[in-house]
């Protein structure tokens, strides 16, 4: 099993239902987000190109914030999600400066948070919950391992891009281009 | 809304006034009573009957009980009625029977509905699309589709559009253009913290090269002047981007809010409405125009000098 | 025109728009904890060499500092920690992928064979010093009796400290300006080089003086052979560490880096050192001094620039 997520670049509107969806699902404090938006705009008035991005952790296949912790509370669960456990963290911070896509954040009670996929709604069949509010359906989660699952289906016939694959951390978001 | 000044003369020749609404406002600030409503997630609303393509019915259902002291707008009717006396026209405690009682008789029941959510029904008006060979008559003077329009053409108006010159913008000024924010709604949101997060002032869109004219500075603070020399209440945020022409200045509509009660929106950016004197209103069917003002910058704070 | 803007409005805290997650007290751990090594490395060296005679300050006093230095540098690094009560999980685990894991290691070791260290000279520096306790008396002498052993303990875990205070960064191959396997030996050179000075300051005979002088002009000559490797390696790099290189190179690092890192911290000191050993007087502790202020500045620029510096997508 090898959860990802496909994202169409295309589709997003850039309205940021997803990164609060998170926030309220995930008790997120204020001023501090799991995923956010990002717009990227080139060229001159009017031959424009946009490409709009929602973006959380890659929960990567050869993750840095993993190797880099001293405690192992940075660690994979089943079907590679990276997470955090919060009392085996120690706050370090070394996770956090090992994260090419800043997807960490220091959580004002201590420990480092970030993007879980949800795995508690993962576990019991749900879909993530940005993946379950984005209101133009741009986003597809599931089992790569799967050919007949939204993230593999949605891969099939498009061309899709990683984020800085130079880094070497095997991103698990693939954005459709 | 646009043109505040009128706005607030005919608001101050009121007697009394109420707001309902689910959310706090600048509007709410000037009202005599409030009565906070609670959201649609909340409570029952009125059917939704789409006679459209597929012709279907909607409840909306209530999916949380309501926050605080919100209530929904038909128990605030009927509970004003009751003091008012009128009490027998509300003859039902609770507005689910009501519509239980419209669904009954539309042949469904609310048990079904809340099963369903939306029921959909066959035509009855005939078929969705024209056949080749169909006898149709479509409902205009000549029963045809009129490029040239008759019943324009009676009433004295042009039949045929006749290319009216929109106003140009001043040397100087640029075309305010508004619009909305997909993480806002209008600006009932502004004062929500979750949507603020995301947005919490607009910036006014200023193309490269007007940019550079003006020597304006990505991040840079700017109040703004139209025509009528009406000056934004507070300063907004310069952004230099390739997405607005040369002319224009775009902005994000629901900002600029001026009632410290609103105490996250506060301050936050310019206020489009503000800048927005002249409406212009279409002869024929009455619509409305308001991208018809223009805007310059000031660059220093014009209420300096009244502060000194 | 590129534009690239978060739309949802994210400003977390210490991360945008620049990361800054490392404050003041990484560097000053890298700092102690290369001072540490650097004394440490000299004074096992020269146990092993049999040259406690020429070298007293070299191989007892100034390893008093030591402990001291290794102590007030986890204490730093206790400090960074956002979690700090649940430190101790630390040392539940030895995670070998992880610099920080095996560096809290290696300074659970060193710091208390550096005391044993200290404490079998404790004697001499005050001849009426009594242990109290018969079996701390035992042990000191078999610390006396075993010391070879340990000097060699201490010599092999003060490079991999003095190394790992490089690895830190170098591990972190997300900030560019990090990602360079020249770090590690940067940084244990620049450990000695202040280990050196430290040594330097201290020591009342001249000969052990101007032989620690010339021991850190050739340190001061590999260092900065080093760091013009580094600049060269990162001119011939990616686009990234281009971009990285450039903070020192007119970027806002340029003054900081050149002026208090290699002309204060380096080359003047060394140009001390020359007219020294050529017999003019200079007090020892000028030289000394700029070269502890500049391994300082050092770790302190390299920690703010590299979170800076990042991938680009
Ligand atoms: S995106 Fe960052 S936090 Fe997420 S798995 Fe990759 S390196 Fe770790
Ligand atoms: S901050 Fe926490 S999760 Fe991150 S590396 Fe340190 S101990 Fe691990």
């Amino acid at each position: 099993m090898r959860y990802a997520m496909a994202i169409d670049t295309k589709k997003c509107v850039g309205c940021s239902d997803c990164v609060v969806a998170c926030q309220t699902e995930n008790n997120v404090p204020h001023g501090y987000c799991r995923d956010w938006v990002v717009e990227v705009m080139d060229g001159t008035y009017p031959n424009l190109e946009l490409e709009i991005r929602s973006e959380r952790c890659n929960h990567c296949d050869n993750s840095p914030c993993v190797r880099c912790c001293p405690t192992g509370a940075s660690h994979y669960e089943a079907g590679g999600i990276v997470t955090v456990t919060a009392n085996e963290c120690i706050g370090c911070g070394a996770c956090i400066e090992s994260c090419p896509y800043d997807a960490r954040y220091s959580h004002p009670d201590g420990y480092v948070d970030k993007c879980t996929f949800c795995l508690h709604r993962v576990e019991k069949g749900e879909k993530p919950a940005c993946v379950s509010v984005c209101p133009t359906n741009c986003m597809y989660f599931g089992d790569l391992e799967d050919p007949d699952s939204d993230v593999s289906q949605a891969l099939q016939n498009r061309k899709y891009k990683t984020l800085a694959p130079e880094a070497g951390t095997k991103p698990q978001i693939y954005y459709l281009i | 809304m646009p043109d505040k000044t009128t706005l607030k003369k005919a608001m101050d020749a009121l007697d009394f006034m109420v707001v309902v609404d689910t959310m706090p406002m600048e509007i709410t600030g000037y009202a005599d009573v409030v009565l906070p409503e609670c959201t649609y997630l909340e409570r029952y609303d009125d059917l939704r009957v789409e006679p459209h393509r597929i012709p279907s019915i909607a409840v909306r259902m209530p999916a949380a009980k309501p926050k605080y002291d919100s209530m929904p707008s038909w128990w605030m009717a009927k509970k004003i009625a009751d003091k008012m006396d009128l009490g027998h026209y509300f003859p039902w405690d609770d507005y689910s029977e009501v519509i239980d009682w419209q669904l009954k008789e539309l042949g469904t029941s609310l048990e079904e509905m809340k099963t369903l959510g939306v029921k959909k029904f066959d035509r009855e008006s005939g078929a969705l699309y024209l056949r080749e060979g169909d006898d149709f008559e479509f409902s205009t003077n000549t029963g045809k589709i009129e490029l040239y329009a008759t019943d324009l053409a009676e009433h004295g108006f042009d039949p045929m559009p006749i290319y009216t010159a929109h106003p140009e913008p001043p040397s100087g000024f640029y075309r305010l253009i508004y619009g909305r924010a997909p993480m806002h709604t209008f600006s009932r949101t502004a004062n929500n913290p979750n949507l603020t997060d995301l947005m919490h002032e607009n910036a006014v869109w200023i193309n490269p090269k007007v940019a550079k004219l003006w020597s304006l500075k990505k991040d840079q603070y700017v109040w703004l002047k139209n025509q009528d020399g009406q000056v934004s209440t507070f300063p907004i945020k310069v952004r230099v981007t390739e997405r607005i022409r040369w002319d224009s200045v775009y902005m994000v509509h629901g900002f600029g809010h001026s009632n410290k009660n609103l105490k996250t929106a506060f301050g936050h950016g310019v206020s489009d409405s503000e800048l927005i004197t002249n409406v212009m209103i279409d002869p024929i069917m009455g619509g409305t125009g308001m991208r018809g003002n223009f805007i310059t910058f000031i660059t220093e704070d014009p209420g300096k000098e009244a502060k000194l | 025109m590129k534009e690239e803007i978060f739309v949802s409005g994210r400003n977390i805290p210490n991360i945008d728009p620049f990361l800054h997650i490392w404050h003041w007290q990484i560097p000053l751990y890298l700092f102690l904890g290369g001072l540490a090594a650097g004394i440490m490395f000299f004074a096992s060296l020269y146990t092993i060499l049999g040259k406690e005679k020429e070298m007293p300050t070299t191989v007892k006093w100034a390893v008093f500092l030591v402990p001291a230095a290794l102590v007030l540098g986890l204490f730093a690094l206790f400090l960074d920690l956002k979690h700090q009560w649940y430190f101790w999980r630390l040392y539940l685990t030895v995670r070998f992928e992880s610099p920080m894991s095996w560096g809290a290691w290696v300074l659970m070791l060193i710091t208390p064979l550096s005391m044993m260290w200290v404490s079998s000279y404790i004697k001499e520096l005050y001849p009426k010093w009594d242990w109290k306790f018969e079996i701390l008396n035992k042990f000191e002498k078999l610390i006396i009796e075993y010391r070879k052993s340990l000097a060699w303990a201490l010599l092999i875990l003060s490079v991999i400290l003095g190394i790992y205070t490089g690895i830190l960064l170098s591990a972190f191959n997300a900030r560019p300006l990090w990602n360079t396997a020249i770090l590690g030996p940067l940084f244990l050179v620049s450990g000695l080089s202040t280990g050196a000075a430290a040594i330097m300051w201290m020591s009342k005979s001249h000969i052990e003086r101007s032989f620690m002088s010339k021991v850190d002009l050739i340190l001061i000559g590999i260092e900065l052979f080093f760091i013009i490797h580094l600049f060269m390696g990162f001119m011939a790099s990616t686009a990234v560490q281009i971009n990285a290189a450039e903070l020192f190179m007119g970027g806002q690092f340029t003054v900081s880096f050149w002026v208090f890192v290699v002309i204060l911290g380096l080359v003047f000191p060394a140009i001390l050192e020359i007219l020294e050993l050529r017999g003019y007087k200079i007090p020892v502790a000028i030289p000394a001094l700029l070269i502890l202020f500049g391994g300082l500045m050092f770790r302190f620029i390299m920690v703010e620039a590299g979170q800076i510096t990042r991938y680009l997508y």
